[in-house]
């Protein structure tokens, strides 16, 4: 009985909108990409998504059981997880270690914090950021498919840092024939998706346009060698995991900001912490653990840009 | 009249807390140091054998910071010395041997502390038994040498190039070759003059 | 019987780590093999047991108002002569242990018991105490050293567990410490749920 009746305040809208209906339309969004995937990196990469997305639906289902919460599988978040794990994941990852990072991403990012909705870190990024930490060798270890085989190659940002000048052209880094996480590497599939959840609505510019200007900005402005304002910014939108992270995780509904303003000024931080771990960090690509680090801050930056009545003062702290 | 007397109980009772422990740790302290010391120099000297094998004689340089290595008939076998480089979480510190040739015969390090099972992989030795096989008695014994470590035997400093750092602990190993590379410089320089 | 209570209360019912939750950072610090945990476990035992036993003896001569600069005094004496003889007769584990060693002063058990137990309590409870509470510390550091040594390391006692076995790495870094340090709190209450 007290199932059935949803009791909250007026107003009230009838929407045919339901969770699992955004789920999906995500899912679908995230298709291109797949496609992509298994273009440039072969069957490995089918096999990486395929043994993410069982095992983070299996471990959801685990989980949702011996909480005794609710079976809720088929809303398809945890296929999203999965699906964005295995994009942030190189093609040579053993599978074992993915089936690990779902498992990790769906108990620990997600189901320990109170499952859907709940969860303060965008899940595919904790368990991307627990498979960094527990098999760097492994997932700092890039390819490409070549006749039917995995060659290993350093990923343009890799070059980038180790000082050298990458031989890839913007062509190649649109369309994605080159090394790098087997999700990340086609700006033109991600774009396809972007486009497709711009037109359900269910993402805004905001945040991946700050997120990518603030990027292009200060790598234009610091990046080059030749001094200031020298910076090939282009290659740096168009490389690495700028664009999958921009468009699909840090527009995460659950994980980042309510309102336009904190949604911009999310984007921003992203950005800038992208910038300065391309830039001046250990590691070539900072991406997830820019968003991961923003992340943190957003019920802070929900407080600071929640709509404000007349003549009230913002409180920063 | 009380709070004086009070006052007065305090010091007392922790001035007598403390000249007992005091006491007590300048007797252990007395009884320990010397064995402490012994340590320190059994391990520089047990480094010192390993990194230059063939010498039994250190005699420290004079006015360099390098040891003269001398086999039992008082002929030259090496040279040692100390380095040490910041690596990713701690200073990496190394004793290095070489040859007259000033080619490498060996290197320790005396002192790190990286990150478990990255950084700390520039003294990893490659395990040739497991717990069962020791739990069993089967192990074979004699523990191997770091692999990332023996890669500089035999080289000099042009030498040093040919170096491959380890995948996932690039910071540490890196931060090794630059070590020895100071050091052998350094080296260099001190005999020249 | 009632002795003996004060004895084993400190292993599971009020476990210093698991349900008082003292001494945290030796625990989520030193934890990276069993060989560390349990040198840092006995250290601490022996800091614990004589400062009780000390403390419980001399109670009645400390005024009350600078009873806590005589206990740290009194802990830091034998925390000194631990780190001494550990750095002249095991100095390959106080090489392992490093600042750690010294920060035992800090420890919130040791003082945390001698303020709570031992500075009204008999000589022959306060060691019984300090015994319990030293064990239920070593056992846990143990058990979190182990596991963490198997997955990160691969390892059992600085041996391997197989020659081939790719070690999860978190384990042997301070997430996977406060990661295995939670599973253990849910075993501990999911046990006294039953």
């Amino acid at each position: 009985m007290s199932k059935q009746l949803v009791i909250t305040s007026s107003p009230h809208i009838r929407d045919k909108e339901t969770i699992s209906r955004i789920m999906w339309w995500v899912v679908i969004s995230l298709i291109p990409a797949g496609i992509s995937a298994v273009w440039v990196f072969g069957l490995p990469a089918l096999y990486l998504i395929v043994a993410c997305v069982v095992s983070a639906v299996l471990t959801e289902l685990a989980c949702q059981k011996v909480m005794g919460r609710p079976v809720r599988i088929g809303d398809g978040s945890a296929v999203i997880t999965g699906l964005l794990l295995a994009y942030n994941v190189s093609a040579g990852l053993p599978l074992w270690m993915a089936v690990l990072g779902s498992v990790f991403a769906i108990a620990i990012g997600k189901q320990v914090f109170g499952g859907l909705g709940r969860n303060i870190f965008n899940p595919a990024l904790v368990g991307r950021a627990f498979l960094m930490a527990s098999f760097p060798a492994y997932m700092t270890r890039f390819y490409v498919w070549k006749d039917g085989a995995l060659v290993s190659q350093a990923t343009p940002l890799t070059v980038v840092k180790m000082g050298g000048v990458p031989a890839v052209t913007y062509k190649t880094l649109f369309l994605g024939n080159y090394a790098g996480c087997i999700g990340e590497t086609s700006v033109l599939a991600l774009l396809i998706g972007a486009l497709i959840l711009l037109w359900r609505g269910y993402i805004s510019l905001h945040t991946p346009l700050s997120y990518i200007g603030t990027v292009a900005l200060m790598t234009w402005i610091f990046g080059g060698k030749a001094g200031w304002f020298s910076g090939d910014w282009l290659f740096h939108i168009l490389s690495g995991g700028l664009m999958l992270g921009a468009w699909f995780m840090a527009t995460d509904m659950v994980t980042s900001p309510i309102t336009k303003k904190g949604q911009v000024a999310f984007g921003i931080g992203c950005g800038l912490i992208t910038s300065i771990l391309r830039l001046w960090g250990g590691l070539p690509e900072g991406v997830s653990y820019s968003i991961l680090i923003m992340n943190a801050f957003v019920p802070y930056l929900d407080n600071l840009f929640r709509p404000r009545r007349l003549g009230e003062r913002r409180r920063w702290i | 009249m009380k709070a004086k007397s009070d006052l007065f109980q305090m010091l007392v009772s922790l001035g007598v807390i403390c000249l007992v422990s005091a006491s007590i740790l300048s007797y252990v302290h007395a009884k320990t140091h010397p064995v402490i010391v012994e340590q320190e120099e059994k391990a520089s000297q047990t480094a010192m054998y390993y990194v230059l094998p063939g010498a039994v004689k250190f005699e420290p340089a004079k006015g360099c910071d390098y040891y003269i290595g001398r086999d039992d008939k008082g002929n030259l076998v090496g040279y040692v010395f100390k380095t040490s480089e910041k690596g990713y979480s701690s200073e990496i510190v190394l004793m290095v041997g070489v040859d007259p040739d000033l080619k490498i015969t060996g290197i320790k390090v005396l002192s790190q502390n990286e990150t478990p099972g990255l950084g700390t992989r520039i003294v990893e030795v490659k395990a040739t038994s497991t717990i069962w096989d020791v739990a069993s008695g089967k192990a074979k014994e004699e523990p191997g040498r770091p692999w990332f470590l023996e890669q500089f035997v035999g080289k000099d400093l042009p030498g040093l190039a040919q170096v491959k750092t380890i995948s996932g602990a690039t910071i540490s190993s890196s931060a090794v070759i630059r070590a020895v590379k100071k050091g052998l410089e350094r080296l260099q320089r001190c005999l020249n003059n | 019987m009632r002795l003996w209570q004060e004895f084993y209360k400190g292993l599971l019912k009020e476990n210093p780590i698991l349900v008082l939750a003292l001494g945290l950072c030796p625990t989520l610090a030193v934890s990276t093999s069993l060989k560390n945990a349990l040198g840092m476990g006995l250290s601490a035992t022996f800091v614990l047991i004589s400062s009780n036993v000390l403390i419980s003896l001399v109670k009645s001569f400390i005024p009350s108002r600078v009873r806590i600069p005589s206990y740290i005094v009194i802990i830091a004496t034998f925390v000194t002569i631990v780190e001494l003889v550990m750095e002249a007769y095991f100095p390959a584990l106080y090489k392992q242990l490093g600042i750690f060693v010294p920060l035992i002063v800090v420890n919130c058990i040791i003082l945390g018991r001698a303020e709570a137990f031992a500075s009204r309590r008999g000589v022959v409870e306060s060691f019984l105490d300090g015994l319990g509470m030293g064990i239920g510390f070593t056992l846990t550091l143990s058990v979190i050293g182990l596991v963490r040594e198997v997955l990160g390391a691969g390892k059992i006692w600085g041996y391997p567990v197989s020659l081939d076995f790719v070690p999860v790495l978190m384990f042997a870094l301070p997430p996977g410490a406060l990661l295995v340090l939670g599973l253990l709190l849910i075993l501990k209450q999911v046990g006294d749920r039953r």
